[in-house]
């Protein structure tokens, strides 16, 4: 019996207050329309438009309880759907499942405690569709309908989990950490944003949705970062952030118009089919681009440089790779990666738990999401892999390198992060997409726990940030003492907590490369140096934090200040006092650290290597079939061959966690900073351009911004003098024509009076003129068509004969059938003043027979106040138009 | 000669018209509210002539009678009308002269734009 069945119905829909919920039933969802998605979705929305519009009003409890329980509650239901996608799909069983799959089934059932499981772990998915959104063209004339369709598969189920569950706890830290700041409000209400687009992104089931999700989330990064915008330094650098992933997303929009264009959809499904199936969309994705081609012309100009000319004429991408390559640029302005990575040190001038959540663990794993989703579509291209994991590699290292000599906190791990970035991004490009993916799983639990450590830091030691006053906080901070050691050890790949298996798992894949050994040797060589810099300046960072001397530096300053003189108050935006861990803000900051630190330690345990256990990881072969792995394209034996060598890769990332820490513990514990100080000042070129992150924003100043701004301000004077001239002349009409109307207000009584007699005379003279009557005539073929001059409110009356004739012989017989029934209707006398038959009230008038004799036709018109007017006109074979004056 | 509708219509227009221009054209209150008068008037005579001049038509039984007098009695209406609204005009005339200390039209230019 399954306890969690007394707490969710066994019913599959429950209707609440009209609204229908579909939980899906524990052995199965019905597929389409497991609107729990939904609610998961939307929820953070609702949360965010509450605390937007009544936040303010409402106060603190209300806005913190309707931010946490917005993210809270889709967290639960995460849960839901997790274990529903657990239960539940539609796949049968793989043919041959995989033992890796057997285990990792017994291990899921152990630890979940749900029932058996019917099916196996591929194919899994729930989904959800509300409503069809717009139709996207995928061609000139052809369209894709997008609707919004969220799916839950095992990539972005675990995706999901981790992107509710460390948003939940760092909206409750996030209680504790804008306990003193008036835009709380604000604050919860962007979190909550970041949160439905992020959902949006990750559970989206086509480009378009992700997109959606990606801009959202640049959005969110962008007002959040922000936040303090009365700071300009923070409005300049959320305003970096945004225009640099702009950079980005422009190379993501052509990549996926490229995708949609030859590829014919922008749905992930029918992608996949049409890649695995290799059928005529896969064809024309693999189409060479004759990119290079163009330089063809050129390459006579260019003299010596000719030979430039011809290797440049031999690149030529084809469609899908050209597209995987500028989705990959759309994903390094996402994920930091060089040269796009400039945004996110910048980005640290938000509040800790902005960086946590988003420049952490949620929006900058975004592009590594997308490399993951399309994992199937990037084993393909090859020769994109490599730059991938070529530019992984550089900017693991280079970001590392910036680190070692950064002395404020969140700078380090902001840097670190892009390092840790750029081995994910080493991990997909040596096609090893679910190693990639494990890494950002792990790296999401430490390094937030590290950032929301370094937060506690700085609300306990009022606002300090820079290491060097800080020290010896183990004493007045323990937990965060305690967690920020465990998210530190994970970090630097101490065995057997999750880091280490996540980062061994990339160097492993990037030592025993699929297809280019060579290259994959130097991945290797540059994820091993960038480890062994991680581990230097983690353990700098912790020791010179945490363990050098008894208190932290800055206080014995504040004690010094006071001492020298009474009456000097302490600056304002320092604590006063020690630092400690009391208080309820303090409690609600250090309890999340507790949860992610532990799982920082534990949840290694999913993606245990295959050396050692001899299947796959519980991770990867749940996420089997969601995401593709280069190593399922080669054939069994050299897979095996391959894995032989992992024991010998392991011996880098040990290699680096030791000469990291051991150089950290020698330069900073034992020698006190002096060998530090000693290099700083042998080579103080390096030194200084190191420390200034290698000048490159300053590089980007020079040659991008600085033109861009020149460029604006010539622009700038065309909007300023014509299309300003446009607007102010429109006002500067308006004023004439006021000026020119305004004499007529004479306030005179007999002026207006005058004018009434005047416009009184226009209508009656209206009223006694007769209405102009005149009759065109058109002949085509045996058809005459009669049109009638027009004027303002005329009723036309058609007839086929006269009645003002004198006597019958006078009247010309008609002969179409209407006119022919209304004459013997109505026989015409020559007396009587009788009334023209209706024949139709309209400007035109038809006769379909053609017309052998001339037949008279009369037209009455009349005006609006009743004046008649009548005209005859005679119809004839091919004759023109006689018109007879209008009859008075 | 004998006196047609004709000439009591144009009779009726010439009075009309010069009724119409002294209201148009004179300055003085008062001599505009007399000129409406005078149009007034016109209208009651043409009303009066031309229910003079209606023929006689046969009734339901065949016998020919007058026409009915809908001209006089509209003509009634006219000058009871005229009568309100030479109370009223006064008045605003009075009124008027209160504010200003004169019943000159062109003085009435406060709604000048």
């Amino acid at each position: 019996m399954n306890p969690l069945s007394l707490l969710i119905p066994m019913a599959d829909e429950v209707s609440v207050l009209g609204l229908k919920i579909n939980f899906g039933n524990f052995t199965h969802a019905a597929p389409d329309a497991y609107s729990l998605l939904g609610w998961i979705v939307w929820l953070p929305v609702l949360g965010a438009l509450f605390n937007g519009i009544w936040g303010r009003k409402l106060g603190r409890q209300a806005v913190y309880i309707a931010g946490i329980g917005a993210v809270a509650t889709s967290f639960l239901l995460s849960c839901v759907a997790f274990m529903t996608l657990l239960k539940s799909g539609h796949a049968q069983p793989a043919e041959g499942a995989t033992e890796a799959a057997g285990v990792a089934h017994h291990a899921l059932t152990f630890i979940m405690k749900v029932p058996s499981v019917q099916q196996v772990l591929g194919g899994l998915k729930v989904e959800w569709v509300p409503w069809d959104w717009f139709l996207a063209p995928t061609g000139p004339a052809t369209g894709e309908m997008i609707r919004m369709r969220y799916v839950v598969d095992p990539l972005s189920g675990v995706m999901l989990l981790v992107v509710t569950g460390v948003g939940t706890l760092i909206h409750v830290y996030s209680a504790g950490y804008m306990s003193h700041d008036d835009g709380y409000w604000r604050f919860f209400a962007y979190l909550n944003l970041f949160i439905f687009a992020m959902l949006n992104l990750i559970l989206g089931d086509s480009l378009v949705l992700l997109f959606l999700g990606w801009e959202g989330v640049g959005l969110a990064s962008y007002l959040l970062i922000g936040f303090w915008y009365t700071d300009n330094a923070n409005a300049f650098a959320g305003r970096k952030a945004f225009i640099v992933n702009r950079i980005g997303d422009a190379a993501l929009l052509m990549g996926m118009s490229i995708i949609a264009w030859k590829g014919g959809t922008y749905h992930f499904e029918a992608l996949r089919e049409h890649v695995t199936n290799r059928d005529a969309l896969w064809m024309a994705l693999s189409e060479r681009t004759g990119l290079g081609s163009f330089v063809l012309d050129a390459v006579p100009l260019l003299g010596k440089w000719a030979w430039l000319g011809t290797k440049l004429e031999s690149i030529n991408p084809s469609y899908g790779g050209l597209a995987a390559l500028l989705l990959f640029i759309g994903a390094c302005g996402k994920s930091a990666q060089f040269p796009l990575y400039v945004w996110l040190p910048d980005a640290m001038a938000g509040p800790t738990p902005v960086s946590a959540l988003i420049h952490a663990a949620t929006m900058v794993t975004a592009g590594i999401y997308l490399l993951c989703r399309l994992s199937f579509f990037y084993v393909r291209f090859t020769s994109v892999l490599n730059v991938i994991a070529l530019v992984g590699a550089f900017t693991a290292l280079f970001a590392a390198t910036i680190a070692v000599t950064q002395v404020e906190l969140k700078k380090i791990l902001a840097y670190s992060t892009v390092s840790q970035l750029g081995f994910m991004f080493i991990g997909c490009g040596v096609g090893a997409f679910s190693a990639g993916f494990f890494h950002v799983f792990t790296h999401a639990f430490f390094k937030a726990c590290m950032f929301l450590g370094a937060g506690a830091i700085m609300h306990a030691c009022g606002n300090r940030q820079d290491i060097r006053q800080l020290g010896g906080l183990r004493k007045y901070l323990p937990t965060t003492f305690l967690t920020f050691a465990i998210a530190t050890a994970a970090i630097i790949g101490t065995p057997l907590t999750s880091g280490f298996f996540s980062k061994d798992e990339i160097l492993f894949r990037a030592f025993a490369h699929a297809w280019s050994p060579g290259f994959g040797k130097l991945i290797y060589a540059m994820g091993v140096t960038a480890a062994t810099l991680t581990s230097f300046y983690m353990c700098r960072l912790f020791i010179l934090t945490f363990l050098d001397g008894d208190a932290p530096k800055f206080l014995a300053e504040e004690k010094a200040h006071e001492e020298d003189a009474h009456a000097h108050h302490g600056h304002d935006d320092h604590g006063h006092g020690p630092p400690s861990e009391a208080g309820l803000d303090m409690k609600l900051m250090t309890t999340p650290l507790l949860v992610l630190a532990a799982l920082a330690l534990l949840v290694g345990v999913l993606g245990l290597p295959h050396g050692w256990t001899h299947h796959e990881g519980i991770l990867p072969a749940f996420q089997e079939h969601a995401i593709s792995d280069s190593f399922s394209l080669l054939p069994e034996a050299r897979v095996t061959e391959l894995h032989a060598k992992e024991n010998v890769a392991m011996i880098g990332g040990i290699f680096a966690w030791l000469a990291g820490m051991g150089l950290a513990y020698w330069v900073y514990v034992a020698e006190k900073g002096e060998p530090a100080r000693k290099a700083a000042a042998a080579l103080p070129g390096l030194y200084q351009l190191v420390v200034d992150k290698w000048r490159v924003d300053e590089l980007y100043d020079r040659v991008l911004v600085r033109p861009i701004r020149g460029l604006a301000n010539v622009v700038a004077i065309f909007d300023r003098f014509f299309i300003d001239l446009l607007v102010n002349l429109v006002g500067w009409v308006a004023m004439l024509a006021g000026k020119a109307i305004r004499p007529l207000q004479t306030g005179a009584v007999q002026v207006y009076g005058a004018f009434i007699g005047v416009g009184a005379l226009a209508v009656f003279a209206f009223a006694i003129t007769l209405p102009a009557a005149e009759i065109s005539q058109r002949v085509e073929g045996g058809t005459a068509t009669l049109v009638a001059g027009g004027g303002p409110g005329y009723v036309y009356r058609w007839a086929t004969y006269d009645p003002d004739a004198q006597s019958a012989e006078d009247t010309v017989d008609g002969r179409c059938p209407e006119a022919r029934a209304e004459a013997a209707l109505n026989p015409p006398s020559p007396n009587a003043a009788a009334p023209i038959p209706a024949v139709p009230f309209t400007q035109e008038a038809r006769c379909q027979e053609p017309v052998p004799a001339p037949r008279c036709v009369v037209l009455e018109v009349r005006n609006a106040f009743g004046r008649t007017a009548r005209t005859r006109t005679f119809v004839a074979p091919g004759a023109s138009t006689v018109v007879v004056p209008a009859h008075p | 000669m004998i006196i047609h509708l004709g000439h009591y219509l144009a009779v009726s227009a010439v009075i009309f018209t010069i009724g119409a221009a002294g209201f148009l054209y004179r300055r003085n209150a008062l001599i505009a509210l007399m000129s409406i008068e005078l149009m007034l008037n016109a209208v009651n005579l043409m009303l009066l002539a031309a229910n003079r001049w209606q023929p006689a038509a046969p009734d339901a039984t065949g016998v020919l009678v007058a026409a009915a007098p809908s001209g006089h009695v509209f003509s009634f209406f006219v000058i009871a009308v005229a009568a309100a609204e030479a109370a009223v005009g006064l008045a605003i005339v009075l009124s008027f002269y209160r504010l200003r200390k004169t019943v000159r039209t062109d003085a009435a230019d406060m709604l000048r734009g």
